[in-house]
């Protein structure tokens, strides 16, 4: 026979696109002829596999080669596809057998060492839902694969202990005993038992700041993006950190979809479990538009944005950013999802995250309070909270006031609640939230749009009287309005009411007012 | 004689050999113009054969195949065209082969375990 077959899978964005690698030797002049679509890390790898043949004895056929990766049609990159090519290649010259339905996901080294990838679990995960009954990867990538239920999982540190395991008795004679075996586990053996999420920041490090640890709180149970407003080292920072530590846990399908990510976008082989911890993003104020949405040129990479879905993306120093960096970041939070268009197709990446600015009232950071320390002129002052006008700031519920502590409140021997308290109150809170709004299909306060708000969920006229008023004085825009009443709704599930009355009206109002003295 | 040169010619009687056996006649060998050189000259059946033999004593330097360039394709081509409008033959298809032929390491035992591979009608 000389055609061989086996199969890979390429990543388009977060999206696994299985491949069938075909392998033909023809009766002519040594030549490896790679078609599909092949990027130039693609290209190169007929060089390593070339290598990593010969060094385990088992050397290509010296004829042509021509190897094809079907679809042909869709762009082909990286350097996962390395073995899959080795395999068919070595099947088409009557060496293996049994690879045509495996899935092989793993680059080469010259000497036939097998290197893990980046993206095995979506890849696997891809695969899976294609059909894939087993896979193979190398021996870094193991854990990560195995994370996907129901899939067979062989891997192993060098591609000789592979070879054996699917040679024929053709290759037998020749190949070189291998000492390593090839190490089998099942998919979803142990992610049936959730890891807890662990944070290494807790709430009880803040002291003091009941107001802004209340908007946290508040924050955490209802979704609402926040921005946080106060004098440098006044605690903006500490508090956003603890943010993800009072949010409720990853569920299942989330964390699969977080551990996706972090496959994706951090390095290879540091995935070797389930994420349940939310992620925190903090790009510097330097970062450009792509570093946050995510960017490159012919598949582009996720940014800061997709890898803090499903938790915090804190912008620190927010009027420092780049106008356009802020402006960017609109169509996430409208939409849960970032679309990158490049000539080579179109990406789509989740981006639903919580976003926490921070900002200092003026350049110099000292207009708090009575403002006498503020060296900045009135111009400077308008000017630096300018920048983050606009459309950003109508998309932020919460907008909080963050003193520094008194000497008084430092004092107090107790150290704050802990997260574990908070977090239980936030998670009865979403609980309250999705039994009321699921038959909306929305699931947190933050989502209801002022339809519902205003009709299903009318709150009684007396409870709306100041609010009212304020709206009609012109204090409050409708915006403002539909954004006080989202929180207000938070507010009293917070606090196990069944509906707002009109302290929690006025706390809301005073939540979304206290940064807007300046 | 240098070394290599007789390890070409070893090759190139084994190469010889090898075509006799498989039914070739040999019309001539080692034939020279001025601007180039063919290993063998045959008649397979109808077909005139331009036959480029290879010969390694070992694949540190790659295989036999390997050495054969696109270039040396289309000078062998032009060659063998020469070589029949000289010889007045008119054959009704010519073609290119490569032989390659794989020595053992030492010069001493060499005849014997000789491995040949033929690669025909190259484009």
């Amino acid at each position: 026979m000389t055609m061989g077959r086996a199969r890979s899978v390429v990543l388009i964005g977060m999206e696994g696109r299985v491949i069938e690698v075909e392998a033909d030797i023809g009766q002519t002049l040594p030549a490896f002829v790679l078609l599909g679509l092949p990027d130039a890390a693609l290209r190169e790898s007929q060089d390593r596999i070339r290598s990593a043949a010969k060094n385990t004895g088992l050397d290509l056929p010296r004829r042509r080669l021509t190897v094809n990766l079907f679809p042909a049609s869709l762009p082909k990159s990286g350097s996962g596809l390395d073995l899959a090519i080795l395999m068919s290649a070595w099947a088409a010259d009557g060496y293996m057998r049994g690879t045509a339905e495996v899935i092989f996901l793993a680059e080469l080294g010259l000497d036939g060492r097998l290197r893990p990838v980046n993206g095995v679990l979506p890849a696997v995960a891809a695969a899976a839902a294609d059909g894939a009954r087993t896979v193979v990867v190398s021996a870094e990538n193991a854990a990560e694969a195995a994370l996907v239920p129901g899939v067979e999982v062989l891997s192993a540190s060098h591609v000789l202990p592979m070879a054996h395991h699917f040679r024929t008795p053709k290759a037998a004679r020749i190949l070189r005993p291998s000492e390593e075996v090839v190490e089998q586990r099942t998919g979803g053996a142990d992610t049936t038992v959730a890891p807890p999420a662990e944070y290494s920041q807790d709430l009880a490090d803040v002291r003091g700041q009941q107001e802004a640890r209340f908007a946290l709180e508040i924050a955490a149970a209802g979704g609402h993006h926040m921005l946080l407003m106060g004098a440098p080292g006044a605690g903006k920072t500490m508090l956003a950190e603890r943010l993800p530590s009072i949010l409720p846990p990853l569920d299942q399908d989330e964390s699969m979809v977080a551990t996706a990510i972090a496959s994706i976008s951090s390095g290879a082989s540091s995935v070797t479990r389930l994420q349940r911890c939310r992620p925190f993003e903090s790009p510097h104020h330097s970062a450009t538009a792509a570093s946050i949405l995510g960017g490159g040129n012919r598949i582009p990479g996720p940014g800061a944005a997709t890898r803090a879905h499903l938790g915090v993306l804190f912008l620190d120093e927010t009027p420092e950013f780049h106008r356009h960096v802020l402006d960017s970041l609109r169509q996430p939070l409208e939409t849960g999802t970032i679309t990158l268009h490049r000539s080579a197709g179109q990406v789509t990446y989740p981006a639903r995250f919580q976003l926490v600015l921070a900002a200092n009232p003026c350049p110099c950071g000292m207009n708090v309070g009575n403002g006498r320390q503020c060296i900045c002129s009135v111009a400077q002052r308008r000017n630096y909270l300018s920048r983050l006008s606009g459309p950003l700031l109508d998309r932020i519920d919460l907008q909080v006031q963050v003193d520094r502590p008194h000497s008084a409140a430092l004092a107090l021997a107790d150290p704050g609640e802990s997260s574990a308290a908070v977090a239980h109150r936030v998670q009865q809170a979403r609980h309250r939230q999705q039994q009321r709004l699921s038959r909306y299909g929305l699931g947190l306060n933050s989502e209801a749009p002022l339809n519902l708000l205003s009709h299903e969920l009318r709150l009684p006229r007396r409870c709306l009287r100041a609010l009212d008023a304020s709206l009609d004085r012109a204090q409050l825009s409708l915006r403002g309005y539909v954004r006080v009443l989202r929180l207000a709704w938070t507010v009293a599930d917070i606090a196990l009411k069944d509906h707002p009355d009109q302290d929690d009206i006025d706390i809301a109002m005073h939540l979304r007012h206290a940064a807007a003295r300046h | 004689m240098r070394s290599k040169d007789r390890t070409g010619l070893l090759g190139e009687d084994k190469a010889a050999e090898y075509l006799l056996q498989s039914g070739h006649r040999i019309l001539e060998r080692r034939w020279r113009t001025t601007t180039g050189e063919l290993d063998l000259i045959t008649l397979d059946g109808s077909d005139l054969v331009a036959v480029e033999v290879k010969t390694r004593r070992g694949l540190g330097y790659g295989h036999p195949f390997e050495a054969v360039s696109e270039q040396k394709l289309r000078r062998l081509q032009r060659l063998l065209l020469e070589y029949a409008s000289q010889s007045q033959l008119r054959p009704t298809r010519s073609r290119i082969d490569v032989i390659a032929v794989m020595l053992p390491h030492t010069s001493a035992a060499h005849a014997a375990s000789a491995e040949v591979e033929h690669l025909k009608d190259l484009p």
